[in-house]
């Protein structure tokens, strides 16, 4: 009886604090949208809609009897490459590369004599280019280069299959043809965006943060002395203790629900095709964290330094996880295992990509044992340590 | 003047006096970041996974392939069919995984346009880069392909013609060669700039709740009533945090840059110059915040979550330039943005005549927050600890 007391009050106190509302149900939403709109634009093969014109040195020299190069000059006069490029010219090598170095171009590209016959007659023929001191710029104006260099090749190799009769011909290509689409990895159901993933991984941290209210909770008693007055009450620690926790258990199920519910209606996140399963990895997950943070607080003397051993290792894990920035492919199936995050965010990916359940399965069960082996170290700890001023 | 260097002082006897204290706000959190540097310095380097199953049988698929490879970004590895494939994208054993379709050569010499699957868990750079390379690589084999099928009429082996042409292409005898002087900054620094300044973020905020702590327990108020005005109260404090943070800032770049060997491309008293002023605007978000909320514990926690969508929005985790045009327009507003903006500026060579622009606006967002911020000092409210 006196639990529920306890939990009831608790469920109160969090929920009339403005900034822990704020914090539980609109930062992780905010969190999903702005991963969802900042990385939604560029889902599609296009590139950046606005790119800036780089300037780039164009050595272009007449040589060992054949004038400059005006297959190089043509194309630098294409009306879409003038919006990337902007062609200076450069007398030789050494003033493309010491304009580089000033920062009067941003890249450089040096035409060897004869590179029009060269190409013609079907002869191995190589521009140089010189990277300049912006990546952007050397990706815009490598790019540039590139395609026109790579499209050459194709039709030199065509010349010299085909015979001159290759050049005649104009492919027609239809201007927007995508010759790549984005698969869809679902096995049934829904079609699965990127934005998913960091919706998962967002829900999955928020999760781990909820035992910072853990620590608050628990602390708060101890900062403003009233647990010495509850103390002296008919209440056994046990039952404070429980019922505290209680209280927070239900505060992170709503959250919970909340960023799975409201995701889905607002910005039409689908997170799979077993709910219960994924209720089922969210109450583990939770299990997890409140032991973890039951166990950090009991053995940490101020709220401080408990909050931040918490959000570091929370932090930590997400990164780790490849929550946050992508990592190494290699690392997410080593290092990443380590951490909590990791296991449920697979089983939940493949809840929403309507995975076997066999595939689900051992996840469940590692879960499970994390769950079962830091449950009895709260437990352990709570024995040893206790909760009282 | 002389009783604003007391407080500041005090204050940063108090937070790193101690043993204790210089472990957790000195030594541990340099530590932290410096390893991240290292790690992420260390990805430089590699090559992306990258899955495919090639059902093609003929020159375009092997053609496809070659080419990829032959760019040297990326690392293939073969999966046995689309459902393996899958698998292993969605168990993130490769980044990205391309599935090539049966008959796709024939397909492509018949005049068709097929299409090949790229398949992604999620979005990022590289994944970016690698559809735009595929998507040139498979356009310029349909131009070939109906220039043959044009000039041959539909008649002959169209495949072989095909063929013999990607194999010709696949010699590159138009080409270019690159040469590389090392000019611009690497591709790393970004990143590591951006979790340097998201720790950063995150230790400003302990300073900041020592003075909340004062707050609370009215130790602000037996301040007020010695003889000092409250501009220095405020002054000292701010200069005390802003003391504290210098050292942890000199600690982490000493720690990457001789101990680790982390090259940072920058001169290293402007990349000291940059942390310095964005630490200024984190501590005046820091205290903004606590000046707003009242109880000191929910202070922390609305911090720590400040920290995330701002580090997001301000390009800490991917480039700015991959985000749509209004997301760009608001990352203006963040700090993290303008730091990253003049380190970038630094590493490419340029002058104070460009990087004045950065540094004024991050002085600007420092003044204001900070003013508004010197709110958290009134003695008189103690916060409520609901």
């Amino acid at each position: 009886m006196n639990t529920w007391t306890i939990m009831i009050y608790e469920l109160r106190r969090l929920f009339r604090s403005r900034s822990m509302l704020l914090n539980m149900f609109l930062l992780p939403l905010v969190l999903i949208f702005l991963l969802g709109a900042s990385l939604s634009g560029v889902v599609g093969v296009k590139g950046a809609a606005k790119i800036d014109p780089v300037r780039v040195a164009v050595v272009n020299p007449s040589g060992e009897g054949a004038g400059p190069s005006a297959m190089i000059a043509a194309f630098l006069k294409l009306p879409e490459v003038q919006k990337v490029i902007i062609p200076q010219e450069a007398e030789s090598r050494q003033a493309a590369e010491s304009g580089l170095r000033a920062g009067k171009y941003g890249y450089a590209v040096i035409v060897p004599g004869g590179f029009d016959s060269e190409v013609q007659s079907g002869k191995k023929a190589q521009l140089e280019f010189i990277l300049g001191k912006n990546r952007t710029d050397n990706m815009v104006a490598g790019t540039a280069f590139d395609n026109f260099l790579s499209t050459m090749n194709y039709k030199q190799a065509a010349v010299a299959t085909l015979g001159p009769e290759a050049l005649t011909v104009s492919a027609s290509l239809p201007a927007d043809h995508e010759a790549v689409k984005l698969g869809d990895l679902n096995n049934g159901g829904r079609t699965y965006t990127a934005s998913q993933f960091y919706a998962a991984s967002m829900l999955l941290m928020f999760l781990l943060y909820s035992g910072i209210t853990v620590t608050s909770s628990l602390f708060s008693e101890k900062d403003n002395h009233t647990l010495h007055r509850i103390n002296s009450m008919p209440v056994k620690g046990s039952e404070l203790f429980i019922g505290k926790i209680l209280g927070v258990g239900i505060v992170s199920i709503v959250q919970c629900l909340a960023i799975i519910l409201l995701s889905d209606w607002l910005f039409g996140v689908y997170w799979g095709n077993r709910p219960g399963l994924l209720l089922l990895f969210c109450l583990l997950m939770i299990i997890a964290s409140m032991t973890l943070s039951i166990v950090i607080c009991l053995f940490s003397k101020t709220a401080a330094s408990a909050s931040s051993i918490i959000s570091v290792i929370t932090v930590c894990m997400t990164f780790l996880s490849g929550g946050m920035a992508p990592l190494p492919d290699a690392w997410v199936n080593t290092i990443g295992a380590v951490t909590i995050n990791h296991w449920v965010l697979q089983a939940v990916i493949r809840m929403m990509l309507h995975s076997e359940l066999s595939q689900i399965l051992p996840n469940l069960l590692i879960i499970s044992i994390i769950c079962l082996v830091m449950f009895s170290a709260a437990i352990f700890s709570y024995r040893k340590v206790g909760y009282h001023e | 003047m002389n009783k604003i260097f007391t407080i500041a002082w005090n204050m940063v006897k108090r937070t790193i006096g101690s043993r204790k204290g210089f472990l957790t706000y000195i030594l541990l959190p340099s530590i932290v970041v410096a390893a991240i540097i290292s790690v992420t310095g260390g990805m430089e380097n590699h090559s992306a996974t990258v899955l495919y199953t090639n059902r093609d049988t003929g020159a375009a698929g092997q053609h496809l392939l070659a080419e990829l490879e032959n760019t040297g970004d990326y690392k293939l590895v073969p999966r046995k069919d689309e459902a393996a494939l899958k698998e292993g994208v969605i168990g993130q054993e490769g980044g990205v995984g391309i599935w090539i379709p049966a008959e796709y050569t024939a397909q492509l010499a018949h005049g068709e346009q097929p299409q090949l699957n790229i398949y992604e868990l999620r979005t990022t750079e590289t994944s970016i880069m690698f559809k735009m390379k595929v998507n040139t690589i498979a356009n310029e084999m349909l131009q070939t392909a109906q220039t043959v099928h044009a000039v041959s009429g539909g008649t002959g082996d169209a495949e072989a013609g095909f063929g013999a042409i990607l194999k010709q292409a696949g010699q590159h005898h138009v080409g270019s060669t690159r040469t590389d002087y090392d000019l611009y900054p690497r591709e790393t620094l970004g990143v590591i700039t951006g979790m340097t300044l998201m720790f950063l973020m995150s230790l400003v905020t302990s300073t900041v709740s020592l003075i909340m702590d004062d707050r609370r327990g009215r130790t602000m108020m037996r301040m007020f009533s010695a003889p000092v005005r409250s501009y220095e109260i405020a002054l000292g404090n701010f200069l005390g945090s802003f003391m504290v943070g210098v050292i942890q800032i000199a600690v982490v770049l000493i720690l990457g840059k001789w101990v680790l060997r982390y090259d940072y491309e920058v001169p290293a008293y402007l990349y000291f110059l940059v942390l310095a002023a964005f630490m200024l605007v984190s501590m005046g978000i820091a205290s903004t915040v606590a000046g707003l909320v009242r109880n000191p514990r929910n202070a922390g926690m609305l911090n720590a979550l400040i920290l995330t969508p701002t580090c997001m929005l301000g390009g800490c985790f991917w480039p700015l330039s991959v985000m749509p045009d209004y997301m760009q327009k608001a990352a203006n507003f963040m700090p993290q943005k303008w730091a990253i903006q003049a380190v970038d500026i630094a590493a490419t060579g340029g002058g104070w005549n460009e990087l004045w622009l950065p540094f004024a606006i991050l002085g600007l967002m420092a003044a204001v927050l900070l003013a508004i911020g010197s709110a958290i000092l009134r003695p008189n409210e103690t916060g409520i600890s609901a």
